[in-house]
């Protein structure tokens, strides 16, 4: 009669056929609430940003819209709140707090993405911004991902500039052409 | 602690074409007495051994490879893969 037996250098070689499980990226979450000092300052560099006074829908057919959707945008305007969080020295078990504070009075707030903003984003762009200020983390690729896309800068005011100076030119042509 | 531990490599041909190490893999098995046996589609294998739980950070499928330590649960269809017709 078989029996089941002991055969752990084959499990060992079997799971080395699969290929590992992709570790999930370790979340920062914010264990103080930030003083008001350090909301205040954080705010005051926050409001520098392009995207603060919530205007993301723009662009138009020839240059694209640089932020698909509103997420979108709030995602990069979380991110640019929490590199400025860094540049700002906010203490880092302070830095969640902070920065959905001051997200709250951007334009970009919306009460029901509040949830999404502070189990998701934050702790993810908390995480991929203090692996690139330490360079210690155990997720690798998908974290230097991350990384990589939140190095990518906002779109600036220009932006704006450029569009309207494009749709401008070619008025101009179509007038003259018409003409 | 040991605990059993579950194999399954579906459709074996195509399985070993697809991942020659599988074939490697199975003939190992087969010199080492594990348990196998035919799965009930006729072109699998399930084995069955003890060994210690499977790393958090080992994946418990991939294509058609499983292998299971808990959660689970596998057919058991007692058509053994008997020494002289381990065609597989």
């Amino acid at each position: 009669m078989p029996e089941i037996t002991n055969q752990q250098s084959l499990i060992n070689d079997f799971v080395r056929l699969m290929p590992p499980r992709a570790v999930p990226v370790a979340k920062v979450v914010s264990t103080e609430i930030a003083s008001a000092d350090v909301v205040e300052k954080l705010l005051q560099a926050a409001q520098e940003e392009p995207l603060w006074d919530g205007v993301w829908d723009y662009g138009n057919k020839i240059l694209g819209k640089p932020y698909p959707s509103q997420s979108e945008a709030d995602f990069a305007l979380l991110g640019a709140i929490v590199r400025r969080a860094h540049s700002v020295c906010v203490p880092e078990n302070m830095v969640a707090d902070a920065v959905i504070r001051v997200f709250e009075q951007s334009g970009l707030y919306r009460v029901e993405k509040r949830h999404r903003v502070l189990t998701q984003d934050i702790p993810n762009l908390i995480t991929s911004h203090f692996i690139s200020a330490y360079g210690t983390h155990r997720g690798g690729r998908q974290a230097h991902l991350r990384l990589a896309s939140i190095k990518l800068p906002p779109p600036s005011k220009t932006y704006l500039h450029l569009v309207n100076c494009s749709l401008l030119s070619r008025r101009m042509r179509n007038v003259k052409s018409s003409d | 602690m040991s605990a059993v531990i579950g194999v399954d490599i579906d459709d074996v041909k195509q399985t070993i074409a697809d991942q020659p190490a599988v074939a490697k893999w199975i003939q190992a098995a087969f010199e080492a007495d594990a348990y196998c046996e035919v799965s009930p589609s006729n072109t699998g294998l399930r084995l069955f051994m003890l060994g210690g739980p499977l790393p958090d950070t080992a994946k418990r499928k991939h294509g058609s490879l499983e292998i299971y330590d808990n959660v689970r649960f596998l057919t058991v269809t007692g058509h053994l893969v008997k020494p002289g017709n381990r065609h597989a």
